[in-house]
């Protein structure tokens, strides 16, 4: 689904160079839910924001769904966010001067569909969040929880084979983050492909897969990890 | 297009929208209404006067040597001066006159129809020498022009003989226009009827001109006028009217103090044109017009100052907005087209609320007396422009907002 080879993004300011992602490579196989880890800085973010097309990047190949989408233009680029990605923000992006319904229309509007089928696509996405009856209230009148719900909605309104979500939870007490990881395993069992960035380890932990970011490079937790001083295993138990 | 959600978020949006919606409505109603008086005034300006005020000039000789004094002295210049005027080359006609038309100086009288018992009516009249018709350049309707026994005797400057005579029944043969004419006698028979003044003057109306103003064109009645036969002279001023032939203004123009010096000395001479004493006459209508028309313009233009500042507020205030629009797939120009169907609505609304505005205003001043109604093609470039004004205003901080990156939406706040 997802491939990186060697990718590097360096941030420049006029004294400093940050290496944001140094020969990061990755790939993300189709219908696989991976969560990212890392500590603040260790790029985890940049990573996201160049899968989903959001930021370019300096050096390295990266091919979605089959397509090199490197040298893509810009309006190439919006159509490929438009129909294969789905976008999920730590503080949820909602629109606020647009109501429920017209904030999960958004991304069915630049696709051009008609009216008929968007309210259709809209009434389902809302009903899988769970908010068909909210659909005329604005973000302001919604829980923080309920926000995000939209927001997931709108995310998977187009029927996206990938769906990105940035710290999804992070601006939600624990029961509201569980309630978006159920939504989030529920949209990945429908067959997308999930990529997390998360900084908690419970929620990384409910992943297919998790992956570790250090100073812009995937590290291999397998190597650093330090042997287990209780070896619960059978053989453990029988030394 | 996104019609129905800019819609609902302009609602959101109140403050802000109906700031600029009253601001597009008020400035349209101010615009049309200026416009609206602006073009009446040039209108006014530009009528036809009936006169053939381009070939026209007005000279006023002003004697300052004692000889003018004396007996006859003045009489005989005047005399002089005619004849000499109408050999000048390039000269078609001239005639003398008491006060010139459209200069805002003029005179006026009390008539009625000759032995009824209406109320009088004020005549703006000029007492003319020969030829007046032919060097005003009007158009003779019906009748004729003067003739030599229409004037008194000019040599006969016994003034008490005169006054005896303004306190008896005196006839005076004289021109009317048509609009002077209709005013006393609506059924057209006005020809060779007579009017009466206060001391039973009475004037018999021998012809009748198409068209012509009188002293005061930004009067009630610039129309109403008579002309009586005189020949206005005297040791203190006396004034002419000289026609030229077409083409040959400028020259007869430059020629004619030196000759008037020339003939008699003692005097100061003063050669206007008629065109530039009728531009003196509507300076105060023609620098009104220009103050109506710089408002109008700092209006448009401080209101499109106002739409581009509330439109750059909008674009920064929305940057996050506009970077999760574009992650969720929306092209530059889908933002620059969100900016400018937002402004149009809002621009429309305007449009909408400032004509009832316009018309409101337009009955209000007009009550106040003064403005004239609205003309629709003046409503509807009015309109246009403030539409297109709308469109640009928009546009510059709409391409801005066009340039935010996608990424901002992952941006923490």
């Amino acid at each position: 689904m997802l491939t990186m080879q060697d990718v590097r993004k360096v941030y420049r300011t006029e004294h400093v160079e940050t290496h944001a992602l140094s020969h990061f490579s990755i790939a993300v196989n189709e219908g696989e839910f991976v969560s990212v880890m890392g500590p603040s800085g260790s790029g985890k973010t940049t990573f996201l924001n160049i899968a989903g097309l959001l930021d370019a990047f300096d050096e390295g190949t990266y091919t979605l769904d089959g397509v090199d989408v490197s040298r893509l233009s810009d309006r190439e680029m919006s159509k490929v966010r438009n129909e294969k990605i789905g976008f999920i923000f730590q503080t949820f992006n909602l629109i606020p001067d647009l109501n429920v319904f017209d904030n999960v229309d958004v991304p069915l509007r630049y696709r051009g569909l008609g009216a008929a089928s968007r309210k259709q696509a809209i009434e389902e996405a809302l009903a899988t969040v769970g908010l068909s009856a909210r659909y005329k209230h604005y973000p302001s009148q919604l829980s923080g929880g309920q926000q995000q719900r939209v927001a997931i909605a709108r995310a998977l309104v187009g029927q996206p084979k990938l769906i990105l979500a940035d710290e999804p939870t992070g601006n939600l007490d624990s029961a509201m983050a569980s309630e978006i990881m159920d939504l989030l395993e529920k949209i990945n069992s429908s067959g997308a492909t999930v990529v997390m960035v998360t900084h908690d380890p419970e929620l990384a932990n409910r992943a297919s897969r998790q992956i570790h970011l250090l100073d812009g490079k995937l590290i291999d937790l397998a190597q650093e990890r330090p042997a287990p001083l209780y070896d619960p295993s059978p053989a453990g138990q029988a030394v | 297009m996104e019609f129905g959600p800019i819609f609902r978020s302009l609602f959101q949006n109140r403050a802000r929208t109906w700031l600029i919606v009253l601001e597009i409505g008020l400035t349209l109603a101010v615009v049309v209404n200026c416009l609206v008086l602006i073009r009446d005034q040039q209108a006014q300006i530009g009528r036809s006067t009936g006169m053939d005020e381009q070939n026209l000039i007005a000279v006023t000789s002003v004697p300052f040597d004692p000889a003018f004094q004396e007996e006859g002295y003045s009489v005989a210049s005047y005399e002089q001066d005619l004849r000499e005027i109408e050999a000048m080359p390039g000269v078609r006609s001239v005639t003398s006159i008491l006060q010139f038309p459209l200069s805002g100086s003029g005179s006026a009288t009390g008539r009625r129809i000759a032995g009824s018992e209406d109320q009088r009516t004020t005549v703006p009249y000029f007492l003319m020498g020969p030829d007046a018709i032919d060097t005003l350049g009007v158009e003779l309707v019906q009748g004729r022009t003067f003739e030599p026994g229409d004037f008194p005797d000019l040599h006969d400057d016994d003034e008490e003989q005169a006054e005896e005579e303004e306190d008896t029944d005196h006839v005076t043969n004289i021109l009317v226009t048509q609009y002077t004419a209709d005013k006393f006698f609506p059924d057209g028979d006005a020809l060779g009827k007579q009017i009466e003044g206060n001391n039973n003057n009475v004037d018999t109306i021998v012809g009748i001109v198409r068209l012509m103003h009188n002293s005061w064109p930004l009067g009630p009645d610039p129309e109403n006028l008579m002309i009586h036969p005189s020949h206005p002279v005297n040791n203190r001023q006396t004034r002419y009217l000289v026609r030229t032939e077409p083409g040959r203004f400028d020259e007869v123009f430059v020629a004619l103090e030196p000759k008037l010096r020339e003939v008699e000395e003692g005097r100061i001479v003063t050669v206007r044109s008629l065109s530039e004493m009728k531009g003196n006459y509507y300076s105060s209508f023609t620098s009104m017009n220009q103050l109506l028309g710089w408002i109008s313009v700092l209006l448009v233009a401080v209101t499109g100052l106002g739409i581009v500042g509330m439109t750059s507020f909008s674009v920064t205030q929305r940057t996050r907005h506009i970077g999760t629009r574009r992650a969720l797939g929306a092209t530059r120009g889908d933002i620059v087209r969100w900016f400018l169907v937002e402004n149009w609505i809002m621009t429309g609304i305007g449009i909408a609320v400032g004509v009832a505005l316009t018309f409101g205003l337009n009955y209000m001043l007009a009550s106040m007396g003064g403005v004239p109604q609205i003309q629709p093609p003046i409503l509807l470039v009015s309109i246009l422009v403030m539409w297109l004004m709308g469109l640009l205003a928009a546009l510059i901080p709409a391409l801005r907002g066009s340039l935010v990156q996608p990424v901002i939406a992952t941006r923490s706040v």
